[in-house]
């Protein structure tokens, strides 16, 4: 067998995703390994036949098949901290947790803080590997029907809160119907609207019509439906393929009706109420100060190599520092602006690590104004713009320079193709638009947030920058940031030229191409609509994630080729870690993941 | 005195009033709302959700109904539910951030009182000595470096070089680093506003006659100039002390104090309109005691004063 063939379908999944090997390359090698549900796959789009024509008894891996078949799931290994042998079974640890979370409640909450939280409580119904695969958690299998549109789950056989209280399909249905409710109203309710009858109930008057709202529940209830104690059914409205992921995060994770319900908005503020299937157990909590948590020695994958969890909550990245350089921390993410100062600390420099953040920054462009509906002047922005200089200059020095939408470590990166600085070519681009060294460009106005420094910076470089390469004259001008934001909302015409960003909610490419410049969307600049990636995003939305990375790697190249905006930043994330720390799992995008796996780590002993 | 004190409690309610109305009016009128990226920490909500908690929070109804609602459930000391943080009433987020930066303001003023009024006396009794000048020196360091600056050297010297005092705020001990920065600048204005008024008394000419009469110097000091002296500092104490009980965003941020100090300017930043009024009537409230203590105070001082109240 070549070394190839040594690897697991994982590893030449993610060449394929890194562009180290070609399509043909990624099937030859699956097959030559026994994957060969996915491999077939692609071996039957490619020759243009349909799934259901594949054999389903090729893999158990194999994706929708005939009358529905297994759904692919990574395996989370079963090796928690606590079974290492230089594990300290007391360790305490503790992280910075930012600022109090405003919500506890997982069918509500939505920033990253309150996921730290909540996650260290409850196990979502699957999980993401370190590949962003979707992989088993609270269901250990799953089946999806021919036609992509029915999930069945299969719940982790003798899995319990950590009270003893048997975890079952019913909580999981119960906690995925509550993140569609309209009385809970819930932050991240939307990502549920493939569910058949979601979205109308969700966006229902709680106080309207009671027997209306019955029925739209009741559409609710038969679409969420627990078959029995371990089996969970959900139908969709359409075939999503990006559903597994939205499962892999916290609107599932399975709350209590008993502990719940009748307790009002704060219910998880009683630790008697927080009681959830995940790694960790509430031991307390004081208000903006600090969440202890203690470990749950009855969970799933094994019982957490910490025992004592604290998050404290420093607000102040000054602050947080020096509490690490005195060992109140063991793991911070300091800000950029700290970044020199780390590099020249001979200790802090060796306790470092970086990785790509899930986010993208561009310059936006409104395609249907003059002369932005030229694709070559967008396409002359896209190559004029120095991401180098600007990360060096602007963002001191922290981020990676951003060519296209999707950030390395997304599972459709591409490298086919990337927008890069190319001052030539941005010249000629331009020329050619009719605009020979910015010769009767019309002036455009860049804002920026007037009560903001750092986004005066970012607007008088990119003026600076494209009138240097371009000779185009960018005025940077101050505005209030609500009025800005108000322009953005109303998809205000005047509003030309600006800055646009995208904060990942779930490492699925519909996160990203579909629902920010897919059909339908109010996140493009104006005048993006583009028939061809309509219909890219649209066919890739529907299929599993292996059979649709092909198809979103072509549509964010062909985004990064017709330029609506044009890119430059993917922020990086910075992570003080204390040697002793070990065990812990890097993500694409997280050093030490604390959401999917946190029992794996464990402070060495001494 | 006591139906002076009764008409002054008597004119805090349209002093309020003025306050909740005009504040209610700016929040609505400035431009963004609860919901936009900016409050919602950079995430648009879909029209649809928008909607969903505009009904929720009854911002879809008239201005002038929500105006009534809010008046109706203020009298009654009902606030509201914070928009951010979902189920909590205002008075419980003012309840749990309130005792920590009153006990911080306490002791920064007793700081700043402490070391602000002797500091003042003894620049003003030696004028234009050495001494004057080094506590003129020192007071104008104090008062200008910035309090964000002040703590960060408090923490690296007391709780990193020397390492008595936990960086992170844990303790009883986690009260004096915050007190000392915020009482610094106070004490500082203290001082100099201590110094410009005795070295005033001094050239009284009551306190030429006491001095004629053979008065000893002590006795002219602590009788006449000092008492004296003390009226305009009485007078700043009452605004310092609203202001330093209700805590301040720098310190509390950068020593982690669980405070309401940040609730202001988090609460305006993100629209989030029922804490936004709770605070603002919260902190016009305790000024407004404050200054009526204040008022009380001067009687005793300077007992002319008392007579015309």
């Amino acid at each position: 067998m070549s070394d190839r063939g040594n690897d697991s379908f994982a590893e030449i999944f993610a060449r394929l995703q890194r562009g180290e090997i070609s399509r043909r390359q990624f099937m030859e090698a699956a097959a030559g390994v026994g994957i060969g549900g996915a491999a077939a796959l692609f071996l039957s789009r490619a020759a243009g036949v349909s799934a259901q024509d594949a054999s389903p008894a090729a893999s158990p891996a194999a994706s929708p098949v005939g009358e529905g078949g297994a759904f692919t799931l990574a395996e989370i290994p079963v090796n928690p901290g606590s079974a290492q042998p230089d594990a300290d079974p007391e360790a305490t640890v503790t992280f910075n947790l930012g600022g109090e979370i405003d919500s506890g409640d997982p069918q509500v909450l939505a920033f990253l803080n309150e996921i730290e939280v909540s996650s260290k409580v409850y196990a979502p119904l699957l999980a993401l590997d370190e590949k962003n695969l979707p992989a088993a958690s609270g269901a250990e299998s799953a089946t999806l029907s021919a036609d992509g549109r029915i999930y069945t789950f299969t719940i982790r056989e003798g899995m319990t809160y950590s009270d003893g209280t048997p975890c079952t399909a019913k909580n999981y249905a119960y906690a995925i119907k509550r993140a569609l409710s309209p009385v809970v109203n819930g932050n991240y309710s939307n990502t549920l609207y493939a569910i058949t009858g979601g979205q109308a109930w969700r966006e229902a008057d709680p106080n309207g019509d009671p027997a209306e709202l019955k029925k739209l529940e009741d559409v609710v209830s038969e679409s969420i439906k627990a078959l029995d104690d371990r089996t969970l059914q959900i139908s969709l409205d359409y075939a999503a393929g990006y559903f597994p992921y939205v499962m892999a995060i916290w609107v599932t994770y399975p709350v209590r009706e008993d502990l719940v319900e009748g307790k009002g908005e704060t219910w998880w503020q009683d630790p008697a109420n927080y009681i959830g299937n995940g790694p960790f157990k509430v031991a307390s909590h004081d208000d903006k100060q600090q969440w202890v948590f203690e470990r749950n020695e009855s969970f799933f994958r094994g019982s957490p190599g910490i025992k004592t969890f604290v998050f404290k909550e420093v607000e102040s990245p000054e602050t947080a520092l020096l509490a690490y350089q005195q060992n109140e921390f063991d793991l911070i993410g300091p800000s950029s602006s700290q970044l020199q100062q780390i590099e020249a600390d001979a200790t802090l420099s060796k306790e470092l690590q970086r990785t790509v953040g899930a986010n993208t920054y561009w310059l936006s462009m409104n395609n249907s104004a003059k002369p932005f509906d030229d694709v070559k002047v967008r396409q002359a922005i896209a190559a004029a713009i120095n991401r180098e200089q600007y990360i060096k200059q602007i963002a001191s020095g922290v981020g990676v320079p951003a060519g296209t939408l999707l950030y390395p470590g997304n599972p459709a990166y591409q490298t086919t193709y990337q927008q890069t600085y190319d001052p030539d070519k941005a010249k000629q681009l331009l020329a050619d638009a009719g605009y020979p060294d910015g010769k009767d460009f019309p002036p455009q106005q860049l804002y920026y947030v007037s009560d903001d420094a750092a986004s005066q910076q970012r607007a008088t470089f990119f003026a600076q920058n494209l009138n240097q390469v371009l000779g185009i004259k960018i005025e940077p001008t101050p505005i209030d940031s609500a009025q800005l934001q108000s322009l953005r909302t109303n998809r205000d015409p005047s509003l030309i030229f600006a800055i646009g960003q995208w904060f990942e909610d779930y490492p699925h490419p519909q996160n990203w191409l579909s629902l920010v410049f897919g059909p339908g969307t109010t996140r493009a600049p104006l005048g993006w609509d583009d028939p061809k990636f309509n219909e890219l995003v649209t066919k890739a939305d529907k299929l599993p994630i292996d059979q649709a990375i092909p198809l979103y790697q072509e549509a964010d190249a062909y985004l990064a080729e017709q330029a609506p905006v044009a890119f430059y930043l993917h922020d990086e994330n910075l992570t003080l870690i204390k040697p002793y720390l070990k065990g812990y799992v890097t993500y694409p995008t997280t050093v030490v993941d604390t959401t999917y796996q946190s029992e794996k780590i464990y402070r060495v002993k001494g | 005195m006591f139906r002076y004190i009764v008409r002054r409690v008597l004119w805090m309610i349209p002093v309020l009033w003025m306050v909740a109305t005009v504040t209610f009016l700016m929040m609505h009128w400035a431009p963004g709302s609860p919901w936009d990226a900016k409050s919602t920490g950079g995430r648009q909500l879909d029209p649809a959700l928008e909607a969903s908690f505009n009904r929720q929070y009854g911002l879809d109804k008239p201005l002038l109904v929500q105006y009534g609602t809010y008046l109706k459930n203020a009298v009654l000391l009902d606030f509201g539910d914070s928009y951010k943080q979902r189920g909590k009433s205002v008075t419980e987020i003012i309840g749990q951030g309130f005792p920590y930066s009153a006990k911080i303001g306490v002791l920064a003023l007793l700081l700043a009182v402490v070391i602000g009024v002797p500091v003042g006396i003894y620049a003003a009794l030696r004028h234009n000595t050495f001494g004057d000048y080094a506590s003129l020196f020192i007071t104008t360091i104090s008062y200008t470096v910035p309090e964000f600056v002040i703590a960060i050297f408090l923490l690296v010297v007391f709780s990193v070089r020397l390492g008595w005092m936990p960086v992170l705020f844990t303790d009883w001990r986690s009260y004096i680093l915050p007190a000392v920065a915020l009482g610094s600048g106070s004490a500082a204005y203290i001082a100099r506003l201590t110094r410009a008024s005795v070295l005033e008394v001094l050239r009284e000419d009551f306190v030429t006659t006491a001095r004629a009469k053979g008065l000893r110097n002590r006795a002219v000091i602590t009788r006449h100039v000092v008492r004296n002296g003390m009226i305009p500092v009485l007078t700043v104490i009452g605004p310092a002390f609203a202001a330093l009980v209700t805590g301040t965003i720098i310190i509390e941020r950068v020593f982690g104090v669980p405070g309401m100090g940040r609730l202001f300017i988090d609460s305006i930043t993100s629209r989030d309109y029922p804490v936004i009024m709770g605070v603002t009537l919260f902190y016009a409230f305790i000024i407004v005691v404050c200054n009526l203590v204040v008022d009380i105070a001067y009687g005793f001082a300077d007992p002319r004063i008392r007579a015309s109240q």
